[in-house]
């Protein structure tokens, strides 16, 4: 019986294989591959929400988990789409949303005279920076703290368990030749240990 | 799918696929011998395990399908694990009151070995002779010289990592080269060392380099999932499937034994079983048979399979089936290690554990107020993979969004604790045994087992030195151990690796692990002043051995020394039920090697005509 190599056994699975030793396991361009993958599919047609509440919240789950260098955010890792499918199935997690984005919307609109899709980023941004501290809590501003909780603990959510998130922070989960342990992370350790 | 026509006589019908079954199968297959391998739970294939997944394998990735995580706070299990458990509806036992014991099982092709740690360890001299060296329980009527060479055989079939190092707790065997040490298991050896303590790397059923056809392990960490490339040792994939090619093998799945018929003679003529997709009784005639089912489902056949001739059950007229059960003795302690803080984020799922402690006073156990010793088994640290609930703490403490907040995410991603988990000895006592509860019976009318358990001050005193030590490495290297106040028990020691968002059915085990006794303050009939850890319950480790225990009086053993029963020649076991003893050490490795040994007495005694 031949012997088999890793990478005969791997066939079939779409696993990066690893260099041993490398940190930054996925370049960006493996990430983009990814992306233009899911989007080869199409855009997405929500199911719950209407176009424009969908819209809405693909524009704040980026501002929550935004590119960063080179590496995709939140919309381009499916994030909205995922939420979008769980309140189809939800009716009571789908009015937080719906009343959420309809709450932003109207101060949004009260404020500036503009839906949030509308305002300028400065506009925008400083609503969020009020709504995603819990010190600015009042009696107008709580409906907004309480759904960015929301929306901020299921974007985080959506974005690390998705394939492309996963990989923005998470090594491992990968196939490797050998396993190996960078010497920096051992000298980290070592070196603030009362063992060195 | 042909099931073995009535009349048909197989020369072999082994009872159970785990580690024995497996290892008999192939062991007979190979040598051109006809089997029927009959196993209670259905067959699968390699694409079945869960190897490599992740959340958002599933569309929901754990909210549930109702998303009921985000409204009700209730997460949906993500099962990866390759453990097929019975259910207590179908398939219940009993616990004798007074008594606490769990059973766990695991019905599918394989068994237990798909999903177990994989932690290969050789019996020492003294794991066989706890009597003569010790001054408790009972010797084997074998040593480990007779075992040996069944080791060689079965690390060269399976292949198991490890470094040699000359030690009595820790006999050297065929090794490949282990994984290098994890960031914490190189704290724990230097702590080890500083306390004169040997710690080593890991003997793991585990491939480094190709073997027989398998590849090398790829380091995914995920064992318990099953190994869908094989690099693992599973009975499934490294003994049946293989034997399953020769053509000698027939495999009769989703078939429940009942129990064994026999002739005027005595001797075992059928089996009879149930036929789990359409529920009737059906038997398969045997000339041999080979009991596999593990210990206690062994014991249960025996103890079922009464006549007229064996009104006690089979081979059981000394009424010793069932008798001297033992289960590992586990506890375990975690320390918070805080400079592990900041440690530069990297891959570190590996095979599992890199590293494990050998027993280090077996030639000063006098000096002790226990007997029997244990090892030690480490887990920590870690970036784990990110399941829903990803950064809590970060999202708790640092508000806000956007690239501060990927940032503080980052800052706290990493487990920073380190824990050790003892596995040790059990002195067999009487009040540990099972037998066939007189009334319950499973959903096929099969009676099913009853359990009585007791630990000693043997077990309980080693849990406290295992603490003590514990409590000395952790804060040798810096850790401040999170210890539950005395009087409250450690628990089973689950084996984890502290890592945050660690995919979930993804631990070492990959099966519940007790948790009897943690958070319990002083149960009923405890002594408040006692303070040595509780221990979880008997079965809770699920390394139970005996109930079918070998040696060379017939007064007190049910086998002989070649695990063929006193009394009905053609009747075997190959599981866990010989051990007459419970050594510092898992069973696995010891049950591959006797059932090795017996598999080729049973093709002697065979062509001998002597059964």
């Amino acid at each position: 019986m031949s012997d088999i190599t890793r990478r005969d056994a791997l066939k079939g699975l779409a696993v990066a294989f690893a260099t041993a030793g490398v940190i930054d396991h996925l370049a960006a361009a493996d990430a983009h591959a990814m992306v233009s993958q899911i989007t080869a599919v199409g855009p997405y047609t929500p199911k719950a929400l209407t176009p424009h509440q969908y819209q809405t919240l693909l524009t704040l789950t980026d501002f929550i988990v935004p590119v960063e260098n080179n590496k995709p955010g939140a919309a381009q890792a499916g994030v909205p789409g995922w939420i979008d499918s769980l309140l189809a199935v939800n009716a009571d997690l789908k009015k937080r949303y719906v009343d959420g984005l309809g709450w932003i919307d109207q101060t949004m609109t009260s404020r500036h005279g503009t839906d949030f899709l509308g305002g300028a980023r400065g506009q925008q941004t400083g609503l969020l920076d009020q709504i995603a501290f819990q010190k600015n809590r009042s009696a107008a501003l709580d409906p907004g703290i309480d759904f960015f909780i929301l929306l901020r603990r299921m974007t985080v959510d959506g974005f690390y368990t998705s394939p492309i998130g996963q990989r923005d922070i998470y090594p491992g989960n990968m196939a490797r030749s050998e396993f190996v342990v960078p010497k920096e992370a051992m000298d980290y350790v070592i070196n603030r240990s009362p063992l060195r | 799918m042909a099931q073995g026509a009535n009349s048909t006589v197989h020369d072999v019908v082994i009872i159970g696929s785990g580690a024995g079954g497996g290892t008999v199968t192939k062991v007979l297959a190979d040598m051109g011998i006809k089997v029927l391998l009959m196993e209670a739970g259905p067959m699968i294939d390699m694409s079945d395990f869960k190897t490599m997944m992740g959340p958002s394998d599933v569309w929901h990735r754990g909210a549930g399908d109702a998303a009921e995580l985000y409204t009700e706070g209730r997460a949906a299990a993500l099962n990866y694990s390759a453990s097929f458990s019975a259910n207590m509806a179908d398939e219940p036992y009993t616990v004798a009151p007074g008594s606490q014991f769990r059973l766990f099982r695991s019905r599918v092709i394989g068994g237990r070995t798909n999903h177990y740690a994989r932690v290969q360890l050789r019996y020492s001299d003294y794991d066989f002779k706890p009597r003569s060296m010790n001054d408790v329980g009972w010797d084997w009527p074998i040593s480990y010289a007779d075992v040996a060479p069944y080791y060689d055989k079965a690390e060269r079939l399976i292949g198991v990592t490890g470094r040699p190092e000359g030690l009595r707790s820790a006999p050297d065997g065929i090794f490949q080269t282990p994984a290098p040490f994890k960031v914490h298991e190189e704290l724990l050896y230097r702590s080890c060392a500083k306390l004169g303590i040997k710690a080593t790397s890991a003997r793991q059923a585990v491939i480094t380099h190709a073997l027989n056809g398998r590849p090398g392990c790829i380091y995914c960490g995920q064992c318990g999932r099953g190994c869908r490339f094989g690099s693992n040792y599973a009975s499934t994939y490294v003994q049946i499937f293989p034997a399953m090619r020769t053509g000698n093998v027939t495999v009769l799945a989703n078939a429940m034994a009942r129990e064994l018929i026999t002739d005027a003679s005595g001797k075992v003529t059928a089996v009879s079983y149930v036929d789990k997709t359409t529920g009737t009784e059906r038997q398969v005639r045997c000339r041999t048979v080979v009991l596999s089912a593990a210990s206690c489902e062994s014991a249960r056949l025996l103890l079922n399979s009464k006549s007229s001739r064996h009104p006690d059950g089979l081979a059981n007229s000394a009424g010793q089936v069932g008798k001297y059960l033992t289960d590992t003795v586990g506890f375990g302690l975690s320390a918070t290690v805080p400079y592990l803080r900041g440690t530069p984020i990297h891959n570190t799922d590996g095979y599992g554990a890199h590293l494990y402690i050998p027993w280090w006073m077996a030639d000063r156990h006098r000096e002790l107020d226990f007997p029997l010793g244990y090892h030690v088994e480490v887990g920590g640290g870690g970036f784990g993979q990110p399941t829903l609930g990803f950064g809590a703490q970060a999202l708790n403490q640092a508000e806000g969004y956007g690239l501060p907040m990927k940032q503080a995410i980052r800052e706290s991603y990493g487990g920073i604790n380190i824990s050790l988990t003892g596995r040790g000895s059990m002195v067999p006592n009487e009040d540990s045994y099972c037998e066939i509860d007189p009334e319950v019976k499973d959903k096929w009318g099969i009676p099913a087992l009853r359990f009585h358990w007791k630990w000693s001050d043997y077990e309980r005193n080693q849990a406290r030195h295992m603490r003590e030590s514990f409590r000395a490495i952790l804060e040798t290297l810096g850790g401040t151990v999170n210890a539950p106040p005395a009087g409250r028990g450690g628990g089973a020691g689950a084996r984890g690796q502290g890592a945050a968002g660690r995919a979930g059915g993804a631990g070492a085990a990959g099966a519940p692990q007790a948790a009897a006794g943690r958070g319990a303050i002083n149960p009923p009939g405890v002594d408040p002043n006692d303070d040595r850890p509780q221990l979880g319950p008997g079965g809770g480790i699920i390394h139970e051995v005996g109930c079918v225990r070998m040696g060379d009086d017939p007064k007190t053993s049910v086998l002989n020394r070649f695990c063929q029963t006193h009394e009905v020649s053609n009747v075997f076991s190959a599981d866990g039920g010989p051990f007459v003893s419970h050594g510092d050490k898992n069973p696995t490795h010891t049950i591959i090697a006797l059932a090795w040994r017996t598999a080729e007495y049973l093709a002697e005694e065979m062509r001998k005509g002597n059964v």
